[in-house]
């Protein structure tokens, strides 16, 4: 495991931030770390690459302990307020951050990542005149400055525009090939969809979905059914095979725990003899699913 | 450690601080040049009665002197760490294979660097400007070399303390605190030398002595200063500053001395602690 995370918790005078997270993330993936704002996304981040001491709970990052010194020459990461100093050139930045991460003969690596991140021909030019898309753009090649095993990006695109969100995507892609895990914070989330692997929703401070982001999107979707009047013992005999059943006038909705259980559901139908119209597998988003568990994170909270 | 000190050394010379200081100094020492000149012009030519206010004149000039170094210490270093936490910039630092307390300590020796460099510069220019202007003054090589040592461990202290309010409190509030420590000491410095020349006179004045302990207590730079004033002033166990406001008196004790030692390292490694344990 790159990232194992056992009750990790940091909060601010026992308020916001993160509470009991259980993650782990396995190497080579790219896993999306969701939640609306104020959820506790960046303050997991900042507490897995040792910027915040945790309140509770321990952790382990790339088998060490966290804020090791060791681990941390091989680790990259992109703040959300990513800001550089502004007296230095880009250029300058780069070879700051070489030398703290005690690359030897970085050049050649650095002109890579600066051509890489789209600001070759400004490397020149003082921190201080860069656009914040740009900044940002610096603060990824930063980020991939020591040829890192394992890639903390929080919102990396958030100030980019679209051509640069494509390139990050490919970016982040690339990384995945060459076997990096990739860690990325977002709340964009058709970015999410194309990139990732796993994913791990977060409201309110605690993680509320986490596992396959196929495996997530199927739990959450659902067979209907357009039937005449069910036969008797219908109902029953799905339940069987299904995880939950509901009728309503004539159309049942039925959730199935895999995909191999769709035509057992439609062989017990036609069995029982109830006319079938119409079955279909209606799938939700990333969206969809994301913006159902908050709202109903929220129902719950208020409720109790 | 390395590369933060290489880098702090850069990063003052690309902000306006060093700048702005140095033309202090030298609005300063041109002022001060002029103001020597035409006293030692006026004076008699009996060494006897000369050489005490060659002293005074000289021990004057590095006393404001080190306000000047202390003025760049606080502005240089009040934001050391605080404003690269503030600004965002510390984060990207922190997530390096590097320890916090090798950049609180390199951005003292970095800071420290510089600042001593500044030292040494005011106080051979002050030592330079009297002999050239007619002070007959002579001063031993261990005398002038002391005295340096003496004069450029004024601000690594009071460079200490702004990296400990630093590594834990806001760039304001560092400079705030640092300002009222060593004004502190400033007026401690004067009480105690008041205290010292009503005693003098023959009566008691065990209240102001204690003050100015205190102040030295909390912030060492004063007794310093004085400790500097007898190793330039002393010659054959006579002392000639003793009724100076500024800097005579009472030479501090060795304890003084190695007390502001081990100040200044357990300010240094409060700032490395409070640092390590901060939230970023
Ligand atoms: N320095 C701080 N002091 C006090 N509370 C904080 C601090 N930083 C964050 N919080 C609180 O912790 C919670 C989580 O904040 P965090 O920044 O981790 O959210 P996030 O998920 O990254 O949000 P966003 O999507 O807006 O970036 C919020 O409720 C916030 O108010
Ligand atoms: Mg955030």
């Amino acid at each position: 495991m790159v990232i194992e995370t056992f009750n990790l918790t940091k909060q601010y005078d026992g308020k916001g931030g993160c509470v009991d997270i259980n993650l782990s993330v396995k190497e080579g993936e790219v896993f999306g770390f969701l939640g609306p704002n104020g959820a506790g996304k960046s303050t997991l981040v900042k507490t897995l690459v040792g910027l915040l001491r945790p309140t509770g709970g321990s952790a382990r990052v790339l088998g060490r302990p966290l804020g090791d010194i060791r681990a941390m020459g091989k680790i990259g990461y992109l703040p959300e307020n990513f800001r550089y100093h502004d007296w230095m050139t880009g250029l300058e930045v780069m070879r700051f951050h070489a030398e703290l991460y005690k690359i030897p003969r970085p050049a050649e690596r650095i002109s890579e990542l600066l051509e890489l991140v789209g600001l070759s021909g400004h490397e020149k030019k003082k921190v201080a005149g860069y656009s914040k898309g740009m900044q940002q753009r610096l603060g990824l090649a930063v980020a991939l400055l020591a040829d890192p095993e394992l890639v903390f990006l929080d919102e990396p695109t958030s100030a980019l525009d679209p051509v640069g969100r494509i390139e990050v995507r490919e970016i982040i892609r690339d990384l995945k090939k060459k076997g990096k895990t990739v860690f990325l914070n977002s709340h964009l989330l058709s970015e999410v969809e194309m990139v990732c692997d796993r994913v791990a929703i977060i409201n309110r401070g605690r993680i509320i979905a986490c596992g396959d982001l196929k495996d997530l999107l199927f739990e959450n979707s659902a067979l209907t059914a357009k039937i005449g009047s069910p036969a008797e013992g219908l109902i029953e005999e799905l339940k069987k095979i299904a995880v939950e059943v509901k009728l309503r006038e004539d159309s049942l909705t039925i959730k199935v725990a895999k995909r191999d259980d769709i035509p057992l559901i439609a062989k017990v139908i036609v069995q029982s003899e109830t006319p079938l119209y119409e079955l279909k597998m209606e799938g939700v988003s990333l969206e969809e699913l994301f913006v159902n568990l908050v709202r109903g994170g929220e129902a719950l909270d208020n409720g109790d | 450690m390395i590369t933060v000190i290489k880098y702090t050394f850069k990063e003052m010379f690309h902000k306006k601080a060093l700048f702005f200081v140095l033309l202090l100094t030298l609005a300063y020492l041109t002022l001060y040049g002029f103001g020597i000149k035409e006293a030692y012009e006026a004076l008699p030519r009996v060494n006897t009665l000369a050489l005490p206010i060659f002293s005074e004149f000289i021990t004057v000039g590095l006393y404001f002197a080190s306000l000047i170094v202390a003025f760049l210490v606080v502005i240089s270093s009040a934001g050391a760490l605080s404003a690269d936490v503030e600004s965002g910039v510390m984060q990207a630092v922190l997530v390096k294979p590097i320890k916090r307390y090798e950049v609180v300590l390199g951005k003292f020796f970095g800071i420290g660097l510089i600042v001593s460099l500044y030292s040494l510069f005011l106080f051979f220019g002050i030592i330079f400007l009297n002999k050239a202007l007619g002070a007959r003054v002579v001063f031993s090589f261990s005398q002038v070399f002391n005295g340096a040592l003496l004069f450029l461990w004024m601000p690594l202290i009071l460079l200490s303390v702004c990296l400990w309010g630093s590594a834990r409190m806001s760039t304001l509030g560092t400079g705030i605190m640092a300002v009222m420590l060593y004004g502190f000491a400033l007026i401690g410095g004067w009480v105690e030398q008041i205290g010292y020349l009503i005693s003098l006179g023959g009566r008691s004045a065990t209240g102001l002595i204690n003050a100015g302990i205190i102040a030295s207590l909390l912030m060492p730079t004063d007794a310093i200063y004085r400790k500097m004033n007898s190793v330039l002033f002393s010659s054959n166990g006579i002392y000639f500053l003793r009724n100076n406001l500024l800097g005579g008196g009472a030479e501090p004790s060795l304890y003084m001395l190695l007390y502001a030692a081990g100040y200044m390292v357990f300010m240094l490694y409060m700032a490395a602690r409070s640092f390590t344990l901060r939230d970023m």
